[in-house]
């Protein structure tokens, strides 16, 4: 009697211990995978990237840096407060985890498996886009992370660098141009990339990626000269070297009409205006300027005051908070051709007309020895191409360089710079990241400190973002002033 | 079988003696009527006795010379009665108030008489749940048990309830305890959506424990320290809430009614100024929705404003009831209809139950039905089995959006509309004649409440299944094994529509989620009772559980819809799918010894090893142990006689293992359907048809993860004097919770957000107190009194190394609530800027204080509750309240803040259009302090910088309150007005609760006000947006038995 329920409970402990392990293995997540090929990482890291230029970023740099203005009508914080220097913790928070925890991380992995599957070219794409995003993070903040940045063994699954070091600005830019010699080094124009569909930037065109990864390193060394006046002879070997972005080379990420994928700066005016510009207005610095010059650009960006018998663009002054109602805005899509305000308005990254301008800058200040005869070339070069962007009519393009550009021959070597400075910040109309930082070069036009600022002097970098200082015991100790400069911002 | 054998042979026994003797009969009944089966009759001084039958009837014969009667009963008074001339003897018995022979359930729905067990558990009963009963059983515990804390968040019908008990002891979240009913483990799942949904318009979707309907509940057992649950495991580490379901009660078939019909409206509204119109300084302006700061309207009278509806200007007059108009009257309607019976075969309840909630918010609803079994029946005398299953169907309709950052959300558009607005108007004029939506501002960006009520409701439903079934066999006299396998399935969909012409969401979207959860629980138990001798007894229990919990939730985003009313993703120009799955999967084994000596010492040792599927395969298997002793000094020492007639004394130790979520192990990437993007929905994947892998955010714990560990140790006493006239029950625990899976925050620059480690100690030490009077008892009055006071002190005993302090979950510009070492949970921010003195420093350019650096603001969960109620009754009349009072702690509130910012209420009429020197200092070039004396512009620059995002203290305050709970009156037909009809009972009562608000210190809103819900980390902290505001509610109850 006993010994049969004895003999039952072994065996049924038997079956419970056997079929235990299988009952309790299913720890494999069935939502996420183990591994993911470089291409589509890499599509999420550079679509990161333009999302957090574009709307993150974007707004809130452009009134800061005057390129536009929030014209203090709708008392909405969010939207007229940057231009006052006083930033959302969101803008510096949501653009710093988009670089690092985001585009950074995202490529090392992408970095990695290109190692892994031996495709340098994917690679050298991956490494070009990092480059970019340090670049970009250095001329916001200075001191950032880099050297010790996304320090991570991921086969350990382990952080080597809990709190990474913030490098002085100066070492980060020369990391950021050795990340791009690595970059081009990896380019074999003899072979695909596995990144080819997954690049909305060029479609694996890795002669474009070359000439991208080179224009990127010509703009790091224009940032660095003024700090750095050695990279003067890097810059007039580049210039003569060439192999850079030409007419036609333009990076740029592409945003589509198909919902979802709409440039987002769109789909906010879009949402809570029902597609009209309620929160942004033109700066009166550029529309001033604009107007004085004849450019025929102005309609293109801002769209006239509809009301009265003579439509008019007139711009808001930086930091106002109670501008007259209806003020002009921002073009929006009832304008006919290319317009800033669109579903499908790219995020341009590099244009031509910039590079050419930077050319026409190297000539002009003797970097390079093409002389002000070329430089002028190349600054008409750049004004027709920025021109086009926007579809401007070549009759329209030609009265203005008759006009309103003066023969870069004819003007002492500081005169010449202005008119390029000038122009380069016109064109930066929604790219305020370079707008921004070509303006701290040149400090042209002058700017006034917005009404109601946080500081007495114009901003020359971000804050930090708290989480960052409050997480990392490297951060630095004392935070730096809005108007403090950084280091390449020293003309 | 054997209590009828017993008194077959009782009853020949006595007609044996016959001739020589008389022969005593009658009815035993309980004093509501009930007739008592098994009752025990003893002619004293004789072997002479007798048991009750199925119909309390009893006969006994009494021997010459005797003339005593014993009548006893477990639970009752025992009686001595004199033999009278009658040979008929009808006895009531009164229930017994010492605790004595009061039965709880325990772990696995053992029984268990309470003077065994070594650990705290206070019962609540089903009567007390199902007077003034609140349609959601939780809310109906508030106040009624020491070291519970309920925290009602919304007034939303169906909205949720926070549990807490004797504080929390995670880092992780998590903090609730486990929910089982009649043995069985259910969900009470509470997924809100993630942090920023709920911030972003979320609505208060309630929780599962909620499903259950009051009137199936026999009992409630709050179970609240580790060592009352080893047995359960890892869920139960934070406390258990037993609950056990009625079943038919002994005798005929007996169908009970009961039915309520209340009336509801807000508890509190905020008072509001009724003499500025919308505008900003002074001017006049309806196309901002800025809208208490324009001119006075007792200086613009006589002239024409344009305003809404936008169509012609008009003057401008005060609407003061404007806020309250827009709520109606909310009406509940709860019934239950059961009927029972219990013979030979077995026992049946079936139950159904109906609740109608109309809150005062229009369209909000809630609709639940709940059907009910519960029967048990033996087939051998060794076999014997039973089940219970429980179905409900729930609808909550309209539930109303909180937070911000949606055009949906409804009180910013109630409470913020311009103090010259008409509730009519606004019903109105919901479009123009185009169909164009007219906003609440002339810039069209705040939707009209009422066109969000009408055209963009977030409904859901919620069909669920859960019961379990149990087999009993009596293997020998004192071997019992017992099996039992319940099952928890529900699957809930939600549909969250904002229509096309929404301001903010022109083009319009919807989103459909369905979450499905499946839990199976398996138990197995061998138990094996054994009397040693006369006074030792022993008890052993083996088993064995499995656990198994299935969860999916999917969502659809479909945005743009080109056709209007028509939510088909296929009329959308976009989706975006999600789907997330989990199963996590548990084995344990454990025992329970227990030694029982001349029945007032008791000792348990208890131990369970658990398996888990979620940790690492070499650190998956744990063991934890537990010790419990009862002591019961009154009958030791036979002191029972004497003033003190209970006292027992109890101390446990237990440790409690845990696991990990599923999948947070391995480095693995996901496929990515979304994009974060300011302002606006996120943008999708794929892009340019290109699908995106990301990789993790939170850097996963990989193969060195241990299990969680809790210790609990706690002492305490159960005394009652004077015959349970006064009762006292307190108890000290202390709760050491270490080894804690957390995710730590590291800085972002690493390529992560978080780490997922096993560190951090947090230590909940508290005392519970239970007090009850019955200052009065007589034959027809009887008052009784209780008091449970909680004392709960948390303590960061530890977090990682080199962290001191780490954040559980923010809110808005800078709002968050954090773990610090040293320190309890607590709500952090910006605090104005001060200098050594304390003093608030002030901005002597604009008269303004600033905001400084993140300081603590205060506890989250209060120093102390006190819960105080009373019960009166006179004759067939009862009247009974309860007052639930909580000091400290603190709450954020930005609803006051943006009441205040936009000069709608009342205290921003202070000092407007005069000058306002605010209180402070300020700074003096040499680094010294003055007095300050700087002016601010104006009222509209000192609310505003004082509810600005940048600073958190401005609206922090303290948390203290006291309310009323509930009220009943009831009065009971006498059974004489009953005899002889269908009816064997018949109750009338009026309920009313949250009748009042007696004290609080936060202005405006209900102090209790919560919106992060139940399931975020630090989610029970008060930290409210726009909540709905809680509701009063007062009714009627009719009660029947036939």
């Amino acid at each position: 009697m006993y010994n049969k329920y004895f003999i039952l409970s072994l065996l049924f402990l038997v079956v419970l211990g056997t079929s235990c392990e299988d009952y309790l293995d299913v720890n494999e997540d069935p939502n996420r995978a183990t591994s993911a090929p470089p291409g589509p990482v890499f599509t999420g890291a550079i679509t990161q990237y333009s999302t957090n230029r574009v709307i993150d970023l974007g707004p809130a740099l452009s009134t800061a840096a005057q390129l536009w203005s929030g014209g203090g009508t709708l008392g909405a914080g969010v939207f007229t407060r940057p231009e006052q220097y006083n930033f959302s913790i969101f803008t510096t928070g949501n653009t710093w985890r988009a670089y690092y925890r985001d585009i950074q991380k995202d490529l090392s992995l992408a970095v990695i498996g290109a190692q892994e599957i031996g495709d340098p070219n994917a690679e050298a794409q991956c490494k070009i886009f990092q480059a970019f995003t340090f670049y970009s993070t250095t001329v916001l903040w200075g001191d950032v992370p880099f050297s010790e940045a996304i320090n991570v063994d991921f086969t350990t699954i382990e952080i080597n660098t809990l709190n990474p070091a913030f490098d002085p600005q100066q070492e980060v830019l020369e990391g950021v141009l050795n990340l791009l010699d690595e970059g081009i080094a990896l380019i074999d124009e003899t072979r695909p990339t596995v990144i080819t569909a997954n690049d909305l930037i060029y479609k694996g065109d890795m002669s474009k990626w070359r000439k991208f990864a080179r224009s990127l390193k010509f703009r790091t060394l224009m940032t660095m000269v003024d700090a750095d006046p050695t990279k003067a002879d890097e810059i007039g070997r580049m210039v003569s070297e060439g192999g850079m972005i030409e007419a036609g080379d333009d990076a740029i990420f592409p945003f589509f009409s198909d919902p979802g994928n709409q440039n987002p700066f769109w789909g906010t005016l879009n949402t809570f205006a029902g597609g009209a510009n309620l929160f942004y207005f033109g700066g009166d610095v550029m529309v001033e300027l604009m107007k004085a010059d004849n450019d025929p650009r102005l309609l293109a960006y801002f769209e006239p005051y509809p009301g009265g018998s003579d439509p008019e663009v007139m711009g808001a002054p930086a930091g106002v908070q109670s501008f007259p109602s209806n003020p002009w805005v921002l073009t929006t899509s009832g304008v006919s051709g290319p317009e800033l305000v669109r579903p499908d308005a790219p995020d341009v990254l590099f244009p031509y007309s910039e590079q050419a301008m930077l050319e026409a800058e190297a000539m002009v200040r003797g970097f390079a020895s093409e002389g002000l005869a070329e430089a002028d070339t190349r600054l008409r070069a750049g004004i027709t191409d920025a021109m086009n962007n926007y579809d401007i009519d070549a009759t329209a393009i030609t009265d203005y360089l008759d006009n309103s550009i003066p023969d870069l021959t004819t003007l002492s070597a500081d005169d010449a710079r202005a008119i390029i400075a000038e122009q380069l910040w016109i064109d930066c109309i929604i790219r305020p990241l370079e707008g921004y930082t070509h303006w701290r070069r040149a400090e042209i036009p002058a700017l006034p400190v917005p009404e109601g600022a946080l500081t007495t002097n114009f901003i020359r970098r971000l804050p930090y973002p708290p989480d960052e200082i409050n997480a990392n015991t490297s951060a630095p100790s004392v935070l730096p002033t809005v108007d403090e400069r950084l280091w390449f911002d020293n003309n | 079988m054997k209590q009828i054998s017993l008194t077959l042979m009782l009853v020949l026994f006595a007609m044996g003696f016959a001739l020589s003797q008389r022969t005593v009969s009658g009815t035993i009944s309980s004093s509501d009527g009930e007739p008592l089966i098994g009752a025990s009759v003893l002619v004293k001084g004789t072997n002479n006795g007798a048991v009750t039958d199925i119909d309390g009837k009893y006969s006994v014969s009494v021997p010459d010379g005797s003339n005593i009667l014993v009548v006893s009963y477990t639970g009752y008074n025992t009686l001595e009665l004199e033999i009278g001339a009658s040979n008929i003897m009808d006895v009531t018995l009164d229930e017994s108030s010492t605790l004595l022979d009061e039965i709880v359930v325990t772990a696995l729905g053992v029984e268990r008489e309470k003077k065994e067990l070594g650990y705290a558990v206070t019962t609540v009963d089903g009567e007390d749940v199902a007077n003034a009963r609140s349609g959601n059983v939780l809310e109906s515990l508030a106040g009624r048990v020491p070291g519970l804390r309920i925290n009602t968040s919304s007034g939303t019908a169906g909205g949720s309830v926070n549990v807490l008990i004797r504080g929390a002891n995670s880092l992780a979240g998590g903090n609730g305890p486990l929910f089982v009913v009649d043995g069985a483990p259910i969900s009470n799942n509470a997924f809100n959506g993630t942090r920023n949904e709920i911030i972003g318009g979320g609505v208060d979707v309630g929780n599962r424990a909620s499903d259950i309907s009051p009137d199936d509940i026999e009992s409630i057992s709050v179970l609240k320290g580790a060592s009352a649950v080893a047995l359960y495991g890892q869920r139960a580490r934070d406390g258990v809430i037993l609950i056990k379901t009625k079943r038919a009660r002994e005798g005929k078939i007996s169908v009970d009614l009961n039915t309520s019909f209340r009336f509801s409206n807000p508890l509190r509204l905020p008072d509001f100024q009724n003499e500025y119109a919308s505008g900003n300084f002074g001017q006049y302006d309806a196309d901002v929705f800025v809208n208490g700061w324009g001119p006075k309207l007792s200086e613009v009278q006589g002239q024409n404003f344009r305003q809404f509806p936008f169509t012609e200007e008009g003057p401008l007059t005060a609407q003061p009831d404007n806020v309250k108009d827009f709520f109606e009257t909310g009406t509940t309607f709860l019934n239950n209809i059961a009927i029972s019976t219990r013979g030979d075969m077995g026992d049946l309840r079936v139950s159904y139950s109906y609740l109608d909630d109309k809150s005062f918010v229009p369209g909000n609803e809630l609709q639940r039905n709940n059907l009910s079994i519960n029967g048990g029946t033996s087939f051998t005398n060794k076999l014997r089995a039973r089940a219970s299953i429980n179905y409900v169907r729930l609808e909550g309709l309209n539930r109303p959006r909180q937070g911000s950052n949606s055009p949906n959300v409804l009180l910013n558009s109630i409470y913020g509309m311009a103090r010259t607005m008409s509730v009519d108007d606004l019903r109105n004029n919901l479009q123009d004649e185009n169909g164009a939506t007219i906003g609440l501002d002339g810039n069209n960006t705040t939707n009209n409440p009422f066109y969000i009520v009408e055209n963009n409701p977030f409904n859901n439903a919620v069909d669920r299944l859960y019961g379990n079934v149990e087999v009993n066999y009596d293997i020998l006299p004192w071997l019992n094994v017992l099996g039992r396998v319940g099952t928890d399935v529900s699957r809930e969909s939600r549909r969250n529509i904002t229509s096309k012409g929404t301001l903010g969401a022109i083009n319009g979207l919807f989103e459909d989620r369905s979450i499905y959860r499946r839990e199976l629980n398996t138990d197995l138990m061998l138990t094996a009772r054994k009397d040693f001798n006369e006074s030792l007894s022993g008890t052993f229990l083996v088993g064995w559980n499995t656990n198994d919990i299935y969860f999916e939730n999917t969502r659809l985003v479909a945005n743009d819809l080109v056709a209007e009313k028509v939510y088909n993703p296929a009329n959308a120009l976009s989706t975006n799918n999600q789907r997330f799955e989990s199963t996590r999967r548990l084995v344990g084994g454990y025992f329970d010894f227990g030694i029982a000596y001349n029945d007032y010492l008791f000792f348990n040792v208890t131990g369970r090893n658990d398996v888990s599927s979620t940790l690492p395969k070499d650190n998956n298997s744990y063991f934890y142990p537990g010790v419990s002793t009862s002591f019961l000094f009154s009958e030791a020492f036979n002191l029972s006689d004497g003033p003190l007639s209970y006292g027992k004394f109890r101390a446990s130790f237990a440790q409690v293992g845990s696991d990990e979520l599923p999948y947070q192990l391995d480095f693995l990437f996901t496929p990515a359907a979304d994009i974060f993007t300011q302002f606006v929905p996120n943008n999708t994947f794929p892009i340019g048809g290109q699908s995106v892998f990301v990789g993790p955010d939170l850097l996963p714990a990989g193969q060195a993860l241990q299990p969680q560990a809790q210790n609990t140790f706690e002492i305490g006493t159960e005394l009652q004097f004077f015959n349970g006239r006064i009762g006292v029950d307190f108890t000290y625990y202390n709760t050491l919770t270490s080894e804690q899976i957390v995710s730590i925050s590291v800085a972002q620059s690493t390529g992560f957000d978080a780490i997922r480690q096993n560190v951090g100690k947090i230590r909940n030490s508290g005392i519970e107190g239970l007090l009850t009077v019955t200052p009065v008892k007589t034959k027809d009055i009887t008052w009784d009194l209780f008091f449970n006071y909680t004392a709960n002190n948390q303590e960061v005993v530890e977090l990682a190394e080199g962290l001191d302090d780490l954040a559980l979950t923010s809110g808005f510009s800078g709002l968050s609530v954090r773990a610090e070492k040293g320190e309890s949970f607590g709500l952090y921010g910006s605090a104005w800027a001060r200098n050594d003195d304390g003093d608030i420093i002030i901005d002597e350019a604009t008269g303004l204080r600033q905001a400084g650096d993140r300081e603590r603001l205060g506890n989250i969960l209060p120093d102390f509750q006190l819960g105080i109620g009373t019960g009166f009754t006179y004759k067939n009349f009862s009247l009974s309240a309860l007052v639930d009072i909580s000091v400290g702690g603190v709450m954020f509130s930005r609803t006051v803040s943006s009441l205040r910012g936009q000069g709608l209420a009342e205290e921003t009429l202070e000092n407007r259009g005069q000058i306002f020197i605010d209180e402070g200092v300020i700074e003096l070039p040499d680094g010294t302090f003055a007095p300050n004396n700087v002016p601010v512009r104006s009222m509209q620059d000192f609310w505003g910088n004082y509810t600005n995002n940048s600073n958190t203290e401005g609206s922090v305050f303290d948390a203290d309150f006291a309310k009323l709970r509930e009220v009943t009156l009831g009065y009971q037909l006498p059974t004489s007005v009953t005899k002889g009809t269908f009816i064997r009972s018949l109750t009338i009562g009026l309920e009313a609760r949250n009748l009042w608000l007696i004290h609080s210190k936060v202005p405006h809103i209900d102090p209790e006000a919560s919106f992060f819900g139940p399931s975020l980390i630090g989610g029970s902290a008060n930290v409210e947006f726009w909540s709905i505001p809680s509701a009063r509610s007062i009714g009627i109850n009719l009660k029947a038995q036939f």
